[in-house]
């Protein structure tokens, strides 16, 4: 009996045994990391991350497009244009419905959350190089500098050293943390303090060859500090950015260069067909004159209301190739516009990030304003070369003596090259506190189906975009523009 | 007799009934001794024996070389004879053969020198069967075992067995509604009478088990508050083969809600104790969370248990508070459901079952959809195209030029309709204004529902049939069933089979060890051919086949108008028709799942009352899918013409995808789950049942593993198994210069070639339980738990979360006070408190960053990473607290029966979607959203209303009341606008999933919709309302929900009558939705053919000043922007004059049985045949005006769906052998 009891005991005891040692014997039983998804880590895990289509592209963020005034627009196509792309052109105080996320904020901060993150945490990734740790922290620094560069030329004043300290800019975020919520929008000085200490700490660290066109290389971060200069008046400070950033371009990788117009669209060039999207031009990482990929879309291209005015189509000499993305009809086709306005048919996305062009038209700007009037000739002659037949391609003589004329052209130039495309509304704003362009009034046109027109005035407090409603109602202690 | 009956203990009743037994033996022993003991006298010879096991012959031998006495018998007679021990010495011979013959079916008599051997006479077996109440009771079946001969009580309730040898036997006594009653009993050589008092069945607590997968535990000794459904119902229940469907109405306080916007919460235990987050693939669906009850099955947890035949199903208990369910820690916060399949008893003989059933379903009620018939279409149609806006002067032709709607644009537009191409050829004036009319009015003419229902659907037929056999020895015992179950859906060509074999089989291996294995084995194979989804939404005049049977051909529905497709023919030299009919046979997808579900169990006891119980379940699932599309479906040629390249007007045709062969698509989908369950468990009582005990300890391991993975192959030549080669590499890139560009103007492949997936679950748990009852009145109960999951990125702090409750019950029945009442039968109370939880789903949220891989052809090496999931550092699990108070009596002889429960309960930290301050980068995030709380009653009621000899009549009521509000809700920011306030589903401080609305106000003189604000101010302006200017109306999931069962029982007749019922709740009408733009269909791949016709309300729309004095409908304007600037449409669809009462009563199910009688059943060699007509599905009742029927309503947004499955007609039969 008493042995049976203590067999009992022993079996007892053992299937205690049993059952707590098979548990706490594998303590990885619940260390398991899911496949498909994974927190980052490695140095490797922080490159990757840089890697990434919400980096690339900030979708509908494109109100500039709408903003600048070599556009107008056309009816009947505008009055059913939606309220947000009439408001725009209207340059109306609310662009926005009270509930939206506006797309100018929406990926821009998304992305603003990567590169803190990656800014804040590379240092103490594991099983990479202290030289890749300082690189990859280096793109995100240069990168958190683009973001604020296109915050505060939506909602900050245009850089003028006088007041830069004391007009509101836009919150300044250094953590990536979704539970903040005391937010206040710093000066426009402290935001453009930031986009150069950011972009001054990262040159040095930045890949010196582009090797990938969504990743910053050390050209990319020259130019777009030299265009932050630029942006703030600091034209000798730009000079040798842009200089250097031209230069580095050369030792790059992948081809980095001016597309020819002429043999594009020459017979069998690389542009044709011209379908109703436009020209068949490359997807931004196989652009050549993408230095630095960031894109949005521009989702006009298959509406007819946006046109360019026609002062702008008097801009382009008749031969000029670029007149190749314009078309005189709606989309995808119909009766001709009237009063010969043109409208760009592609492409659907823009390169906005850094790009060839703006970087040689920048330098130009810049010599003229230097006074290298031949500097800035030659490199505008580099660049018409490439857009039309080199008959027309010469800067005309009246112009190219003269600092003001030529500087005058070279802002056409820009509305030539990127007409529709947004980069005028930015121009405009540098325009605005230029004292040599003072007094310039902007207008925008609406084009009647008869060819009667419509014509508003740019405020001046619409230089900068309202905050969005959202925001404002999320942030109650935030200051909105007037 | 009755003390036997009601005994909830079956060891109590073997050891009685042995006693019994033993009782009868010995009388008989003395009777037999007395008998003979005459034939004794006078004879003194001895006799001395000593053997064992020896046959009667033997000793007859024995005896006869011992005496001067001889055996006269035949030997046929002793064949019947046993072996038998004998020790005597010097014992008379008269007292020998009283041993050689007790226990024998033979007697003996004595003649000079000659004992005679023969068999005892046969001895009749009567009785007489009453109820408890002393009323005689006729048809009572009555079987007498082994011999397994039946007869039935007469008039007088008396039955007899004649010619039955002198035995032991086992009399077992049957009738519906009435316990089964079994007797042993021992014939000697006088007959044997009994009278029998049959009780009825009604289940009294203490004969109530409740399973809670982790134990079995009598019902009156937990005060916790579980249901158990009545199990005939639910076996009588066709018409779905889904086991939750078949409980509704049976259960108090789960709600089954069929509404197709509840899709997300089908089943709710008392109520919603989760949000969840939207599926980012589909924002209207919810997840992240577990929404669903745990569904148990033999103790192991399954997600999906739509394999299981509801005929194996032994036994249902639903846990509904924490007493009942914290032992499922984690996953219990919504309840548990806890099902038991059934099991081979032991010492049983070998039953033979047959169930089928055929439902007949029909076709769906495609005319409950509504729409415009043809004429009324092309009026209205008409109407707007000629309309000029008050305030807007371009027409419907110049809003939208021809040129911009005729032309390809890209794969996610359409061709242009019939009836708009008319239109537009009079407005360009390429046909004149008679051609115009007469081509509409010809379209008008035309009607396709007839072929819509005849041509894309066909009646639908649910069958299934089981075959089920049970037995058991002595060591060894099974039940085995295997089923076949085909669904008919209602699309011509769609098969649906499904085969089941289940075993369970028990081994019994020594008084210590007992071991059981089920192995379920279920295949699946379905298939489907490339039906479109087609309603009377769609153009009411296109029709699909033309007068002469010739299938119609109509592109227009995908992406082409004519024009176009000519000019893309030509280049791309693929022919661009599209014939909705002939699409049907140029494809399949096809699927054959197989489900293997393995449970084992161990239960070894260890010492008095102590026993460790082991539980290993291993589920594996396969699914394969393949899918094809021939190379003439337009899918494929379609494709191929957004490859296609020609370089020059005439050239040839570039194809960069193979040209010959179909898509061919195949897919896996593995799961593989696994739990390991190891437990103590210690049961003792004491000082006769004074004191009882139950402890429970034990560990447990989870492991839920899916795997998917899919391929697809182009040029597929499903002969040779051979494809093409596709480039990816280039075409993902994207291809310019295409015959018809998917993407802009160039013609993107994603790369689609291999896609897989992995999603692993790990739970181990650590749990304990135990139960104390103290002189039959007072128990308590508690129980704790600790979960650790693989949970991926959350702190070590928040995996570990412990669950617990304490519960108390006091049976005060069994108190002296209320020893002598006689009208009450049971009467406890029950308090539990305690707390459970619910984890997300791994990788749902997380305390830090979880990144995903990107894939892209603008990425280095083609991939990348992005932030999935933002980090949120302050998330926690949801928790839910739960009080309990309950009720149980039992009245008049048990006659009235139920238990009241009441609740309250309240989930904190609840998950979800939790809106965050835009300028942290994100917008919204995961989160611990707030605080939901859940009050509620329960009643549960059976009652025997008539009963008599020959007829009764019974009632269930189960119903419940849920009150379920938003108590918090943690958004870090404030709703500001009315139009965020009505998209609100959960806002605190009102009902969960409550629908908000306008206070709507008529139409100005512009036909544009009204409100009144807070302020009494009438407006029309658009973003003018705050959250306070829009109304609660209610909620959309019911507050009241039950069922109410009546069964008549009339001699072989049933007649069970089930009516469930919804109420309380509120629901969006359908509506017009079309104000402004164009009159269109959608693309094919959104819905095409369910979209284009135009809702009955628009012809009573405003249309000219002074309407708004007779209808509330907003006008139509032709300009989007100018209709989005000027008004908001949405006030009158969100209004509060459509939203309407959602409560309905229907009679979910009819269903009549006969049970043939006994004696005809018996000729045909069986035990029981019953028949069984079932109606299902008929709305008796429903709150709202516009014959919406709530079941197939989404609430939230007002749409209708297709109503199917209404007013089906069952038979059934079911078969013991």
């Amino acid at each position: 009996m008493l042995s049976k009891y203590l067999n009992s005991l022993l079996i007892t005891a053992l299937f205690f045994l049993l059952i707590f040692t098979s548990s706490s014997c594998k303590k990885s039983f619940l260390e398991t990391v899911p496949k498909g998804k994974l927190i980052a880590q490695t140095v490797s895990d922080y490159d990757l991350l840089l890697n990434s289509n919400n980096l690339l592209n900030t979708g509908g963020a494109n109100a500039h497009v709408f903003l600048g005034d070599e556009v107008a627009v056309a009816e009947p196509y505008f009055s059913t244009a939606e309220p947000r792309t009439q408001n725009l052109f209207k340059w109306e105080a609310n662009i926005y419905e009270t509930s939206q996320d506006a797309p100018e904020t929406a990926s821009l901060l998304s992305q603003l959350y990567t590169y803190n993150k990656i800014i804040n945490e590379v240092g103490d990734a594991t099983g990479g190089s202290e030289q890749q740790k300082n690189s990859i922290r280096a793109e995100a620094l240069a990168g958190r500098a683009w973001v604020y560069f296109m915050l505060i030329n939506y909602f900050g004043k245009p850089y003028t050293q006088a007041t830069a300290a004391n007009d509101p800019g836009f919150p300044i975020v250094k953590v990536a943390d979704v539970n903040g919520s005391d937010f206040s929008r710093a000066s426009v000085q402290d935001v453009y303090n930031l986009i150069l200490e950011d972009l001054t700490t990262a040159i040095p660290d930045l890949p010196v060859q582009t090797t990938y066109r969504i990743r910053m290389s050390k050209a990319a971060g020259q130019a777009l500090l030299g265009k932050v200069h630029m942006f703030m008046g600091n034209y000798s400070e730009a000079l040798p950015l842009l200089n250097n950033a031209l230069d580095n371009i050369n030792s790059s990788a992948i081809p980095i260069e001016l597309t020819d117009y002429n043999t594009a669209f020459a017979p069998g060039g690389s542009f044709l067909p011209v379908s109703f999207f436009g020209p068949s031009t490359p997807v931004i990482n196989n652009n050549p004159e993408t230095i630095y990929a960031r894109q949005f879309s521009n989702f006009w291209i298959t509406t007819s209301e946006l046109v360019i005015s026609p002062a702008t189509v008097s801009l382009f000499d008749s031969s000029d190739l670029r007149l190749m993305f314009f078309a005189n009809t709606p989309f995808p086709i119909g009766p001709p516009y009237q009063a010969g306005l043109l409208r760009r048919m592609g492409p659907l996305t823009t390169s906005y990030g850094v790009i060839l062009p703006d970087l040689i038209l920048l330098r130009a700007e810049c010599l003229v304003r230097m006074n290298d009037l031949t500097g800035a000739v030659a490199d505008l002659e580099a660049l018409r070369l490439k857009r039309m037949p080199q008959a027309e391609a010469m800067v005309p003589a009246a112009v190219s003596s003269q600092q003001l004329p030529l500087l005058k052209y070279v802002f056409e130039e820009r509305i030539r090259e990127f007409a529709s495309e947004g980069v005028r509304w930015f121009d405009m704003r540098r325009i605005s506190v230029d004292p040599l362009f003072s007094n310039t009034v902007f207008i925008h046109q609406i084009f009647n189906e008869d060819g009667s027109k419509q014509e508003f005035t740019l405020p001046a407090e619409r230089l900068v975009l309202k905050i969005p409603p959202k925001i404002l109602a999320e942030n109650p202690g935030l200051v909105d523009n007037p | 007799m009755k003390h036997f009956l009601f005994s909830g203990m079956a060891w109590c009743r073997a050891f009685l009934s042995k006693q019994l037994l033993l009782t009868m033996k010995l009388t008989a022993m003395i009777l037999l001794v007395a008998s003979l003991h005459m034939h004794a006298a006078g004879f003194a010879q001895n006799v001395t024996i000593s053997e064992k096991n020896a046959s009667l012959q033997k000793i007859f031998k024995e005896i006869e070389r011992q005496t001067n006495y001889s055996f006269l018998y035949s030997s046929e007679v002793l064949k019947q004879a046993r072996t038998i021990d004998i020790e005597v010495k010097n014992s008379p011979l008269v007292d020998v053969l009283n041993i050689c013959f007790s226990n024998q079916p033979l007697t003996w008599e004595m003649g000079d020198n000659i004992i005679i051997v023969k068999p005892k006479p046969d001895q009749p077996i009567t009785g007489i069967v009453k109820d408890s109440n002393g009323n005689i009771l006729e048809g009572v079946s009555v079987m007498l075992l082994p011999l397994k001969r039946g007869t039935v009580t007469d008039k007088e309730g008396k039955f007899i067995f004649n010619n039955v040898p002198l035995d032991f036997y086992t009399l077992e006594f049957s009738m519906i509604g009435y316990s089964t009653f079994r007797q042993e009993i021992y014939l000697g050589n006088s007959p044997f009478h009994i009278n029998v008092n049959l009780e009825l069945k009604i289940q009294s607590e203490k004969d109530i088990v409740v399973y809670t997968g982790y134990q079995s535990i009598s019902k009156e000794r937990s005060a916790g508050s579980f249901t158990k459904p009545d199990i005939q119902i639910f076996q009588d229940r066709p018409g779905s083969m889904n086991i939750i469907q078949r409980l509704d109405g049976l259960v108090p306080g789960l709600t089954i809600n069929n509404a197709p916007g509840a899709s997300e919460n089908p089943f709710l235990i008392r109520g919603l104790s989760t949000i969840g987050v939207p599926d980012p693939l589909n924002p209207n669906v919810l997840t992240g969370t577990n929404r669903n009850p745990l569904f148990v099955v033999d103790g192991v947890p399954m997600d999906d248990i739509s394999s299981i035949n509801p005929r194996d199903v032994a036994d249902i208990t639903v846990l509904k508070d924490a007493t009942a369910s914290s032992i499922w820690g984690a996953r219990a916060s919504n309840g548990v459901i806890v099902v038991v399949t059934k099991k081979g008893s032991r010492n049983s003989e070998l039953q033979l079952q047959y169930d089928g059933f055929v439902s007949f379903q029909g076709k769906p009620d495609l005319d409950y959809l509504g729409g415009m018939n043809s004429r009324d279409f092309i009026s209205s149609a008409s109407e707007i195209f000629n309309l000029q806006d008050i305030d807007n002067p371009a027409r419907y032709a110049q809003v939208f030029p021809w040129n911009n709607i005729s032309r390809f644009q890209s794969i996610s537009n359409t061709g242009v309709s019939p009836h708009e191409a008319i239109l537009y050829a009079g407005y360009l004036g390429t046909s004149t204004a008679g051609q115009t009319q007469f081509s509409l009015d010809s379209l008008a003419m035309l009607d396709n529902r007839s072929q819509i229902k005849d041509l894309w659907y066909r009646k639908a037929l649910l069958s299934s049939h089981t075959i089920s056999a049970s037995s058991g020895g002595k060591v060894h015992s099974f039940y085995g069933s295997f089923n076949y179950t085909n669904t008919l859906s209602n699309r011509p060509g769609d098969k649906d089979d499904f085969f089941k074999l289940n075993l369970r089989q028990d081994l019994t291996l020594n008084d210590r060890l007992q071991v059981f294995l089920i192995t379920d084995l279920s295949n699946s194979l379905i298939s489907s051919k490339r039906n479109i989804a087609v309603d009377n939404r769609f153009y009411p005049y296109q029709l699909f086949r033309d007068g002469n049977g010739n299938n119609l051909s109509i592109p227009y529905m995908r992406y082409l108008s004519d024009s176009v497709k000519n000019v893309f023919e030509q280049q791309s030299r693929i022919n661009l028709d599209y014939n909705p009919l002939n699409e049907v046979d140029m494809g399949y997808t096809k699927a054959d799942a197989l489900l293997n579900r393995i449970i084992g169990g161990i239960t070894l006891k260890l010492l008095d009352g102590l026993k460790f119980e082991g539980t290993y379940g291993y589920i594996k699932g396969n699914t394969k899918i393949t899918s094809y599309d021939d190379e003439q479906s337009y899918l494929v040629r379609s494709e191929l013409a957004q490859f296609t390249v020609v370089s020059t007007p005439g050239a040839t045709p570039q194809y960069s995808l193979p040209n010959k062969g179909g898509r061919y698509r195949t897919g896996q989908q593995t799961q593989r789950n696994w739990t390991v369950r190891n437990q103590l468990v210690f049961d003792k009582n004491w000082q006769n049942n004074n004191h009882r005990i139950t402890l429970l300890g034990g560990q447990e391991s989870q492991e839920q593993l899916y795997i998917n993975n899919s391929s697809i192959v182009r040029g597929f030549n499903p002969l040779m198994q051979t494809y093409g080669m596709v480039d990816y590499q280039a075409l993902r890139t994207g291809l310019s210069g295409t015959v018809m560009p998917n993407n802009g103007s160039r013609s993107i492949l994603i790369n689609d070639a291999f896609a897989s997936s992995e999603i692993q679950t790990r739970f181990r748990s650590y749990y304990a339980n135990g139960a104390y009852t103290l002189n039959n009145k007072y128990t308590v109960n508690a129980s704790w738990r600790i979960d650790g999951s693989n949970l991926f990125g959350i702190d070590k702090s928040a995996q570990n979360k412990p669950v617990w409750s304490v519960g108390a019950k006091w049976m005060l029945r069994n108190e002296k006070f209320f020893e002598n009442n006689k009208r009450i039968d049971d009467l406890s109370i029950r308090a539990t408190y305690g707390v459970t939880g619910n984890a997300p789903f791994p990788g749902t949220a997380s305390s830090k960053d979880v990144l995903s891989p990107v894939t892209g052809s603008a990425l280095p090496g083609g991939t990348g990473l992005v932030i999935a999931t933002a980090a949120n550092p302050k998330l926690t699990w949801e928790s839910t607290s739960t009080v309990n108070l309950g009720l149980d009596f039992a009245l008049f002889n048990y006659r009235i029966e139920g238990s009241v429960d009441v609740y309250k309960k309240k989930t904190e930290n609840l998950l979800g979607e939790l809106p965050t301050n835009s300028l942290t980068g994100y917008t919204s995030i995961i989160g611990n959203l707030g605080t939901l709380e859940n009050k509620g009653i329960e009643l549960s009621l059976t009652t025997l209303n008539v009963q008599t000899k020959d007829f009764n009549w019974s009632t269930q009521v189960a119903m419940a009341y849920n009150k379920n509000k938003v108590v918090k809700i943690n958004n870090l920011t404030e709703i500001t606008t009315g139009l965020q306030q009505v998209q609100q589903k959960f806002a605190e401080g009102y009902d969960a999933f409550a629908i908000f609305a306008y206070d709507y106000a008529g139409l100005n003189e512009k036909g544009d919709p009204l409100i009144i604000l807070q302020d009494k101010t009438i407006t029309s302006s658009r973003n003018i309302t705050g959250p306070d200017d829009v109304m609660f109306t209610g909620t959309y999931q019911p507050v009241w929900s039950g069922g109410i069962s009546n069964r008549f029982n009339y001699k072989g007749f049933r007649l069970n009558i089930n009516t469930i019922l919804n109420l309380g709740h509120v629901m969006r009408r359908d509506v017009n939705l079309f104000y402004t733009g164009r009159l269109t269909h959608n693309n094919f791949a959104t819905g095409g053919f369910t979209t284009g016709n135009l809702h009955n309300e628009f012809l009573n729309r405003w249309k000219m000043p002074g309407d708004e004095q007779i209808t509330n409908i907003p006008s139509y304007l032709v300009n989007t922007s100018n209709s989005n600037t000027r008004r908001d449409v949405t006030y009158y669809q969100n209004g509060n004059i459509n939203v309407v009462s959602a409560s309905f009563i229907k009679v979910r199910d009819i269903s009549l049985s006969y049970t043939i009688p006994r004696r005809l059943s018996q000729k045909l060699k069986t035990n029981d045949i019953d028949f069984r007509l079932q109606v299902g599905n008929i709305m008796l009742w429903k709150a709202n005006d516009f014959k919406i029927d709530p079941e197939f309503q989404n609430a939230f947004t007002g749409i209708r769906s297709l109503r199917a499955n209404q007013k089906t007609f069952t038979v059934g039969l079911h078969v013991n052998f």
